[in-house]
């Protein structure tokens, strides 16, 4: 008994540094440090003027990443213009890019108070210092040719509304019509808070503007979204082959 | 009118496969005196799996937000989209082109300035579109565009005024405990995130050179560099800091006091400053050794009862 005793007395101590130790822990959590354009044995020294020439060169133990051509200062005068383009410090390692996971989606056979999807995916690379968005507008509600026989845009479940601009679930099968979840890097999971949520695409024959589906401010290398289709249609809807167009547009932030 | 936007019709039998293309470079500037031409070479690639129909245009743009998107308008036809053309034997704005899967080519956007143009700024958007092509059977065939911003001065003046104000400079709300005046208390182990936005109230676009400075006593502690942002004319842009885009101070274990932080913004003939107090207090490192000397005086004081009643 004696010795269980000591050993007691002797782990109460121990029993306090580890609760001083989880106290701090939890007061100090440990980041993770983030560093950039600098590593690995040797520099990267940047420079900015007008290219002509761009690139990274160098060998083992130095890395110059630099341009060649048309300085700024003094040129206006004789020339009559100032140019930058490409400057240094938008540079990335490959030019803005944007790809569709494919040029067409089919929804298949529908069938009535039936959920229908399909998916593709968004891709993005080289979007630079300052940033991107993707934008998407539907040139009409889905239709047969150039009849009246549509299925409308979707408005997600009735008690909660959903419009171009805002996500709101879509889970009833009462709830007719054709819209679109997104998912992945750089979509407002603010918005598109799980796969239930859709929103229908802006309509161009409605006079709307184009849709941001993913974005993000400050440097992107490569970002990957997949948009999700849904499609439910009435009991009522007439048979037949219903089309529209989406275009996707990327731009780059200024 | 934002049927612009979409490419012509051309009836053509596909297969569903990947959609892409790229364009470089993503941004354009030039300040221009009336009356002179410029030429920009763009490289537009065909990334898609198999031969593509595409269309260029230049499409005016406005600020959409204070994060530097622009906001497209093709229902707008100001008559300066007259100054923009290509130079390309085959390739001409507003009409449809080939690539050939994976193949590149090069669209020579030409610029030219009439004499008697008025100075002030051009936004628009090289925008180069995918045809969306007709493929029976499927629900939604899609298109997939492309931009490069042309941001254009036109004045006389290789350096032309600007006027630019910061405002709403002051640390992120989960970066201070608590705030007097201009004052903000701040923990010495939690990094101070700080915001800050731009207004541009002169006729041309500027960059947002400059600085986010810390001092103490009049020394530097720390100093970071802004983005160089483009702030449009009469438009607001958040200020970002390099290389993260964040604009932060983190104190060191041993920051104390008052810390003065100041955000300059200067460009060729105008500048803004803004600055703030930070009181930096060791409020966590305090709380956790007070925490420490309680636990630590309760057992002590719980071993040497026991001990009493031993004895």
């Amino acid at each position: 008994m004696n010795f269980i005793n000591k050993l007691y007395q002797l782990s109460r101590p121990i029993v306090a540094i580890g609760l001083i130790a989880v106290l701090a822990i939890v007061i100090f959590p440990i980041k993770t440090v983030q560093a950039a354009d600098m590593s690995g044995s040797g520099y990267i020294i940047k420079m900015g003027t007008i290219n002509i020439v761009s690139g990274t060169v160098g060998n083992s133990s130095v890395k110059l990443s630099t341009t060649v051509g048309q300085t700024v200062s003094g040129e206006f005068e004789t020339t009559g213009y100032r140019l930058r383009s490409g400057f240094q410090h938008t540079a990335t390692s490959e030019p803005f890019s944007f790809s569709l996971g494919t040029d067409a989606i089919s929804l298949g056979s529908l069938i009535a108070s039936t959920f229908g999807g399909a998916n593709t995916t968004l891709t993005v690379g080289g979007a630079g210092v300052h940033g991107y968005s993707v934008k998407a507008i539907e040139d009409h509600s889905l239709q047969i040719g150039e009849s009246q026989s549509t299925i409308p845009d979707t408005v997600c479940d009735p008690k909660e509304k959903c419009t171009p601009n805002r996500a709101s679930p879509w889970t009833s099968t009462i709830s007719y019509g054709f819209g679109y979840n997104m998912s992945g890097d750089d979509v407002d999971q603010n918005d598109f808070t799980d796969s239930t949520y859709f929103r229908p695409f802006a309509n161009n024959q409605s006079n709307q503007v184009p849709v941001t589906l993913m974005g993000k401010p400050g440097r992107t290398e490569k970002a990957t979204a997949t948009i999700t289709f849904q499609a439910n249609i009435s009991p009522t809807q007439g048979n037949g082959t219903y089309e529209n167009s989406i275009q996707f547009i990327a731009l780059p932030s200024y | 009118m934002i049927l612009l936007l979409f490419p012509l019709f051309s009836p053509r039998a596909a297969e569903a496969g990947v959609l892409g293309l790229s364009l470089s470079p993503s941004i354009f500037e030039a300040n221009i005196k009336p009356g002179k031409t410029i030429t920009q070479v763009f490289t537009l690639k065909n990334n898609s799996a198999a031969e593509q129909t595409f269309v260029a245009r230049v499409i005016p743009f406005t600020p959409g937000d204070a994060l530097g998107n622009p906001s497209l308008r093709p229902n707008l036809l100001p008559e300066w989209l007259k100054y923009f053309s290509l130079s390309n034997s085959d390739i001409k704005l507003n009409e449809p082109f080939v690539l050939a899967a994976n193949q590149s080519t090069q669209l020579i956007l030409t610029i030219n300035v009439p004499g008697r143009t008025g100075s002030g700024d051009l936004y628009s958007t090289l925008l180069v579109s995918s045809v969306v092509k007709d493929t029976p059977n499927v629900s939604s065939t899609m298109g997939a565009a492309i931009g490069s911003n042309l941001l254009l001065t036109i004045s006389p003046l290789s350096h032309p005024p600007s006027l630019v104000r910061i405002s709403d400079f002051a640390p992120t709300k989960t970066s201070f405990l608590f705030r007097y005046a201009d004052v903000y208390l701040v923990d010495s182990l939690t990094p101070i995130y700080f915001s800050a936005t731009a207004k541009n109230l002169g006729k041309y676009f500027v960059k947002s050179a400059g600085a986010l400075k810390v001092e103490k006593n009049g020394a530097n502690v720390s100093t970071q560099n802004l983005l160089a942002n483009n702030i449009l004319s009469n438009s607001e842009r958040v200020l970002e800091g390099s290389p993260s885009g964040q604009l932060v101070y983190k104190p060191s274990l041993t920051s104390f006091g008052n810390y003065l932080v100041t955000l300059d913004l200067r460009n060729e003939n105008s500048s803004s400053h803004a600055e703030l107090t930070t009181l930096v207090l060791p409020i966590k490192i305090t709380a956790v050794t007070t925490i420490a000397i309680l636990v630590i005086s309760s057992i002590i004081k719980v071993n040497k009862k026991k001990s009493d009643v031993k004895k």
